[in-house]
């Protein structure tokens, strides 16, 4: 070939080898953005007075006497909305059904609203759910209701050929000319002094368990959950994984069974994780009945197999690389087989070894699919370690998904939800870069 | 540990001018015996026949071109072959006139009395000091202060100890390669080996460090019953008392270094040594 050919063939190479790095770094960096800039929500954000008093009535955090100062401010800016709600239900008890057939049905809604906004209002009875108890608790939610109570959304189908067209009409104009129209003026005016909006760090987020379906309060049961389900599946895989790797490497020579053995658990790295959940539900609890149901046993059981396969060959790995002469030069000294093992191989092999487990711990924390039907659960308590036995817990991954799919209310609790998988994605990152660090250090002491 | 200088060894291996150990005792007593030894790869054997003792206390070198057994000959006498699936042996190979091969026989404490360097330096990933204490230390010694005491006194055989005795906690695989092989040759002699094998222990090393491994071997002698395999026959005959040489598995020609290397008895052997193949 020719110096030239040769030449532009090795700069084609350098660029779609830049290129391929750049798109990936661009489409990390896209995908980690809204990760990282929601997820922080659930962290910082603009608190109201509600999440205030919502705090020291349900926890008991915070100053009181300066949070009845505050309820006290909001009370007197909210009067006036009261006063004008009260005067146009009067007037709607007088105006006859002509009146109330014309504002009876927006009236309502808006008086919901404003509930939602503003938490019950008076004279209300105090309702069940926590949610209702209170008004809204982040300013960005309060602004988004705001916003509905401002205008009413309306949908344009009059073109056959276009989907409808979102239209947005003051909602002011319904109550044209009533005692109430001036309501959304004063609404307009004085909203912050109703809510007072403030900048709140809530590193709780992690630490608090969730109160109402997670409407409020943190995710600690999901965090806990997690991490119990990821050391306990490498509570199991990882002694049975590297024993059986010493056992592939040193004692089990090449025989027909054993290359079966191997091809067996590489196709079993392979196996669908769902398969490996129902597997769980069929083999530890139905089966073996470990657990009366599911139980983060059960899950760190399923999980242990799950990333067995992935330990044992990569540990395998690690062990046939340690140099020969290592093994050589041990025996010559009149060591054992198994004191060479344990004393020459395993320390030469510990960085392959260790990559293996840290790869697997964060599979292990990120896994969904085989703790659906063994592990997890949509709402607990944190459990104490001994409770991981016979009881299922909450877990980052399965929430993440449950909150999406299943929530009632999920436009609500969307920080809720990017917290999470901020947490996961940071535990996950988090794990590998001690892994790396770990390693590093490693290598550096066994290169001298 | 002797000063001597490259300048007052042979320059080459024209015959008659190398100057051979004064002081041969060839009245010593035999420790290793081979009488009619094979050793077998599958169905090739790499050792036909072998027959030849090597007397206590001397450096007995094996010479021969490549392939032709003296490495697995060399094996054969701590075992080390066993490592190696389909490798099986016939005939007779004794250490103080017990069988090595028979059954009853301790792999461990035959390699305890049996130590080896290799051809290429292969410390363990260890501090120095962890290198030269895990032989000891594997057979049974716990006594810190004890063992500080045997990784002195082998560093200081190896001619070591002045290199490296600020500096036992150090990595191993920082040293040099001639220090390795230093390091290798104490961790060797620290579990006080009656035989002591090296593979080509030079082979992979710079001309300075071949002469410090063979002024060692020089000392260690009369200590250790020492069996050097060699590709250099220079080396074979600066260092050893007596010579064996081996040529396609076989035998062909075991005595005096000096006879071998100025009135050799095979014609092969002549033509070996003067370089005409090999």
């Amino acid at each position: 070939m020719e110096l030239k050919t040769r030449r532009m063939l090795d700069r084609s190479f350098t660029t779609i080898g830049v290129f391929a790095i750049v798109l990936m770094a661009v489409s990390l960096v896209i995908l980690l953005q809204p990760i990282v800039w929601r997820g922080a929500g659930a962290f910082i954000f603009r608190e109201t007075v509600e999440n205030r008093k919502l705090n020291l009535e349900l926890l008991g955090r915070g100053s009181r006497a300066k949070v009845e100062i505050e309820i006290t401010e909001t009370e007197a800016a909210r009067k006036p909305v009261y006063d004008m709600m009260a005067a146009f239900e009067a007037e709607m008890e007088e105006g006859g059904s002509a009146f109330r057939k014309q504002y009876g049905r927006e009236y309502s809604e808006l008086r919901d609203m404003l509930s939602e906004l503003l938490g019950p209002l008076p004279g209300e009875k105090n309702p069940v759910l926590i949610r209702a108890q209170y008004g809204r608790t982040r300013w960005d939610r309060a602004q988004v209701k705001f916003h509905q109570i401002r205008y009413v959304e309306k949908y344009d189908y009059s073109d056959p050929d276009r989907m409808g067209v979102k239209i947005e009409k003051p909602r002011s104009a319904l109550f044209e000319s009533t005692s109430i129209e001036p309501l959304f003026g004063y609404l307009e005016e004085n909203i912050e002094q109703m809510m007072l909006p403030k900048l709140t760090f809530y590193w709780r987020f992690l630490f608090d368990r969730s109160f109402d379906a997670h409407f409020f309060g943190g995710i600690w049961p999901e965090v806990l959950g997690t991490f119990y389900l990821a050391l306990g599946a490498m509570l199991f895989a990882v002694p049975l994984g590297i024993v059986t790797a010493i056992y592939l490497a040193e004692y089990a020579g090449e025989s027909r069974f054993v290359s079966l053995l191997r091809t067996c658990i590489s196709s079993l790295a392979g196996v669908p994780s769902i398969v490996f959940g129902l597997f769980g539900l069929a083999f530890f609890i139905n089966t073996m009945k470990i657990s009366n149901g599911k139980s983060v046993l059960a899950g760190s059981l399923t999980l242990a197999f799950l990333v067995l396969p992935t330990v044992i060959r990569a540990s395998e790995e690690a062990i046939l690389a340690v140099p020969r002469t290592y093994k050589e030069a041990a025996m010559s000294l009149g060591a054992g087989k198994w004191h060479t093992i344990i004393s020459v191989i395993l320390p030469a092999a510990l960085t392959g070894i260790l990559t293996s487990i840290i790869i697997s711990l964060g599979r292990a924390a990120g896994e969904t699919a085989p703790i659906i039907f063994t592990a997890a659960v949509s709402v607990g308590r944190p459990l104490a370690i001994w409770q991981t036995l016979s009881q299922p817990s909450p877990a980052l991954s399965w929430n993440i998904y449950n909150l999406a799919t299943e929530h009632e209310a999920v436009d609500e609790i969307r920080h809720v939800q990017y917290g999470m998988v901020l947490t996961l994605v940071a535990m996950v990152l988090l794990l590998n870069l001690t892994a790396i660090i770990i390693r590093a250090r490693i290598s550096k002491k066994l290169r001298g | 540990m002797t000063t001597a200088d490259a300048t007052d060894r042979p320059a080459g291996i024209a015959l008659g001018i190398i100057e051979f150990r004064k002081d041969m005792q060839l009245e010593r007593r035999p420790l290793i015996g081979s009488n009619g030894f094979y050793v077998y790869y599958g169905d090739n054997a790499a050792v036909k026949n072998v027959s030849f003792d090597i007397p206590e206390g001397l450096v007995t070198a094996i010479i021969g071109p490549s392939g032709c057994g003296k490495s697995t000959f060399l094996r054969a006498i701590n075992r080390m072959n066993d490592l190696i699936p389909g490798c099986r042996v016939d005939g007779e190979l004794t250490l103080d006139g017990q069988n090595l091969y028979a059954p009853q026989v301790d792999v461990v404490s035959l390699r305890k009395m049996v130590g080896m360097v290799f051809q290429k330096p292969n410390p363990f990933p260890k501090s120095i000091f962890d290198n030269v204490a895990y032989g000891p230390k594997i057979h049974g010694l716990t006594d810190r202060r004890k063992l500080g005491e045997i990784v002195e006194h082998s560093l200081r055989q190896a001619a070591l100890w002045n290199e490296v005795k600020d500096r036992l906690g150090d990595n191993a695989l920082g040293l040099s390669g001639g220090q390795q092989q230093r390091l290798c040759l104490a961790r060797a002699v620290a579990v006080n080996p009656k035989v002591l094998l090296m593979d080509e222990p030079a082979s992979a090393l710079d001309p300075r460090s071949t002469s410090r491994i063979e002024d060692l071997i020089s000392e260690l002698r009369g200590e250790y019953t020492i069996v050097i395999v060699t590709h250099n026959m220079q080396q074979a005959a600066r260092v050893s008392d007596l010579t064996a040489f081996l040529y396609e598995g076989n035998l062909i020609e075991f005595g005096e270094t000096k006879q071998i290397f100025t009135k050799p008895g095979e014609k092969q052997t002549e033509d070996y040594i003067t370089g005409r193949f090999g």
